[in-house]
């Protein structure tokens, strides 16, 4: 393949991490802050159920988190990892960011909305707490599984670049 | 530009471009499943807190529904293998 100059592949290894984590981290703050905020308005309507609410919501946001974490692994990974410099790499390096970048747009969002509707609905009836427990983390680990496609892409690209 | 250095340049801005492809086809179409998926759980969420009684069939019910807003991912993925594979054979 066409052999290119190491400067080339530090600039798309940057370009590739910069858009890995910028787009990454869009979807995980926009879910975890929609859950936080219906929390505040849950706990607002009932102060008694607090401490199941703020449990939920913490474990929820955790899962919503991944998405991002994905996003940062991938984007350590094409800033420390030794590729070859030829002309495919550069590109590959920039399409693996491309790829859990904009994958953690989508999923972070979609599991946010999946707890912010749990934990409103645990203020709403709070013994349905365990119930709405186990769907909310069903829920989004489905809406995950997409992240994890393009998690599994990007290091395809990786290990081939 | 002469036939030779056309040789020499063609496979490898087809394989970068295959590469760039499916990390773009894959990234694209991993938004809309995401949002998609969660949408359907909070609904999913909001109804068991409306019937508890019905949350095995809510759980159901919502389990089937990802399962086929998942498909368009699932496409996204197999394109993107197929570029990645294809790029491997020139």
């Amino acid at each position: 393949m066409v052999a290119v100059d190491p400067f080339y592949v530090q600039v798309a290894a940057y370009t590739g991490a910069a858009l890995c984590m910028g787009l990454g981290a869009v979807g995980a703050a926009i879910g975890e802050g929609y859950t936080g905020g219906r929390v505040v308005e849950s706990i607002n309507r009932q102060p008694a159920e607090s401490g199941i609410l703020l449990r939920t919501m913490v474990l929820g946001q955790a899962i919503a988190e991944t998405s991002g974490i994905f996003a940062l692994i991938v984007a350590i990974m094409i800033l420390f990892g030794s590729f070859s410099a030829t002309l495919p790499t550069l590109f590959a390096l920039i399409g693996a960011g491309l790829s859990t970048g904009f994958a953690g747009l989508g999923t972070g969002t979609g599991a946010g909305i999946v707890s912010a509707a749990a934990n409103a609905g645990i203020a709403r009836q709070p013994e349905t707490a365990p119930k709405e427990t186990f769907t909310m983390v069903l829920g989004q680990a489905i809406s995950q599984t997409t992240g994890m496609y393009a998690l599994g892409i990007s290091l395809i690209l990786l290990i081939l670049g | 530009m002469d036939l030779d250095t056309v040789n020499v340049l063609a496979p490898a801005i087809i394989k970068a471009a295959a590469y760039l492809g499916a990390g773009v086809a894959m990234g694209i179409g991993a938004i809309g499943p995401g949002i998609g998926e969660g949408y359907i759980g909070g609904k999913a969420c909001e109804g068991i807190s409306r019937r508890p009684e019905q949350s095995g069939l809510l759980t159901r019910t919502m389990v089937l529904a990802d399962a086929i807003s998942e498909t368009t991912g699932v496409y996204s993925l197999i394109i993107a293998l197929i570029l990645i594979i294809m790029a491997g054979r020139i």
